[in-house]
């Protein structure tokens, strides 16, 4: 009872920070959007419309976008000692882990939910699944890069160069994430349906357990200095 | 609330920051820590807090070793290092409100308001805490350290930023944390300031407890003595730098130094 009052109270606090400052949802979602804007005008006339592309498209914007608010998930806390506070409080640590990331990844579904319609406006591409397919997809794919985005993002506000060096580790270890979304999304725009990439589902389903269940057994000594 | 160390020691990269430090510290009782820049005595208190770890030796809480009580015992410590542990983009009562539900405190908006109101932060109640000034952060920050209600105090430079009244107003309230049965562990710089609430004071040099005396045997001014001869064979700039910082105030009075060897004139 003691871990979920925790996690909702960083929960609560992360979001009235995000109200106060617009750093997870705001710049990540203007950049997508930007992002979205430079692959249009780099791809030569109708090639937009061919298969494969919105899937790149979508998910490179997504991806890159993400990092910007993922990278300060932990580096937020690194100021004015408030990481201290956090691992001062009366529960056990990895309550602060599943907390973060969790509001990590509120804040890409936000992100998500705001600028898929415009890529999808953009490419001039229907959903071709049910929404709640797309939304299974795109909520696991999210849960798995908050997982490792937040995990990566502790390890890198106790190093000197953490934000710098923060996309570069990140991206490799998100390789099988990016698969799996490609896979599962071309699969549900083609076939309405994820069956044909069966192995990728199980994939990011895997990830996620891996993901979300070692750092929060691990986390105490993540933090330790 | 017992705090006892038993030879803790931390070595980083070869350096002792604490070098086999032995002491204890009654329910009720306070002590007070000072020493020049570097001489271990933030690194101490968050050894205290369990925030970092010692390469050696151990600290007990009550008899009990601190790693063996798990999350129960921070719901006890109340702390307040160099930095403030506040988001300065929210506001005073946000910044409280967390620290209430983080601690699961009951009728946390309650707790708050009153808190605010012993602070003095009423009416800036509203404001982000990085739009306070030097001595209101300050207030705001021990407010969120004695929110709880904790049986420790772990207090770096808690005098820091404040002015008379306010100074007043913390030694009264850290005399009633005491009187609560509130162990409290004082780091301070201005350490005149800190000396009348201070059951005993420890002196640290470059991580080994170099004095850990009575202070109620002694007069502040023997204290600053003993405190410049202490310091002063360091022979460093940073001691020099310390004692003129500390001790401006008081150094025309200063009389000779006294012997003494720990525990008394």
């Amino acid at each position: 009872m003691s871990v979920l009052r925790a996690v909702a109270a960083i929960i609560w606090k992360d979001l009235r920070l995000e109200w106060r400052t617009g750093e997870a949802i705001l710049t990540p979602a203007l950049l997508a959007l930007l992002l979205l804007l430079v692959i249009v005008f780099g791809l030569p006339p109708g090639v937009a419309r061919q298969e494969g592309v919105l899937t790149a498209s979508l998910w490179t914007a997504l991806f890159f976008a993400g990092t910007v608010g993922l990278a300060r998930t932990f580096a937020r806390e690194r100021a004015e000692g408030r990481l201290w506070g956090l691992l001062l409080a009366p529960v056990d640590r990895s309550a602060v882990f599943l907390a973060k990331g969790l509001a990590a990844f509120l804040f890409l579904a936000v992100v998500a939910l705001v600028t898929m319609p415009a890529f999808f406006g953009v490419f001039g591409q229907s959903l071709g699944a049910p929404l709640w397919r797309w939304g299974v997809v795109v909520g696991l794919v999210l849960l798995a890069y908050a997982a490792a985005g937040t995990l990566l993002s502790a390890v890198a506000a106790q190093l000197r160069a953490g934000e710098v060096l923060y996309p570069v580790l990140l991206f490799p270890l998100l390789v099988p994430v990016i698969l799996a979304a490609v896979h599962l999304t071309d699969a549900l725009l083609t076939t309405g349906g994820w069956e044909r990439e069966g192995v990728w589902m199980h994939m990011l389903i895997l990830y996620n357990i891996l993901f979300w269940g070692v750092p929060y057994l691990i986390f105490e000594y993540v933090v330790e200095v | 609330m017992r705090i006892e160390l038993r030879s803790a020691t931390r070595r980083v990269d070869g350096r002792r920051l604490l070098d086999a430090i032995t002491l204890a510290i009654d329910p009720g009782q306070a002590l007070l820590i000072c020493g020049p820049n570097g001489a271990g005595k933030s690194t101490l208190l968050k050894a205290l807090a369990g925030l970092v770890p010692l390469t050696g030796g151990e600290v007990l809480y009550d008899g009990k070793p601190a790693s063996k009580w798990g999350p129960a015992l921070r719901r006890r410590i109340g702390a307040l290092f160099h930095e403030s542990l506040l988001y300065d983009e929210l506001s005073v009562v946000d910044n409280l409100l967390f620290a209430a539900r983080l601690f699961g405190l009951p009728q946390p908006q309650g707790r708050v308001r009153a808190m605010i109101d012993a602070a003095g932060l009423r009416l800036v109640a509203r404001e982000p805490a990085g739009r306070l000034s030097r001595g209101m952060k300050q207030r705001l920050a021990l407010a969120r350290a004695l929110l709880h209600d904790p049986d420790v105090l772990l207090l770096d430079e808690p005098f820091a930023g404040l002015d008379a009244r306010w100074a007043a107003w913390l030694a009264d309230r850290l005399a009633a944390e005491r009187r609560r049965g509130a162990s409290v562990v004082v780091v301070a710089h201005e350490w005149r300031l800190a000396w009348p609430l201070a059951d005993r004071a420890a002196v640290l040099v470059r991580g080994r407890l170099e004095r850990l005396l009575d202070a109620a045997a002694w007069d502040v001014d023997r204290f600053g003595a003993e405190y410049r001869q202490l310091l002063m064979p360091a022979g460093s700039v940073e001691a020099g730098a310390a004692l003129s910082h500390a001790e401006v105030a008081g150094a025309a009075s200063m009389g000779a130094a006294l012997p003494g060897e720990g525990g008394g004139p």
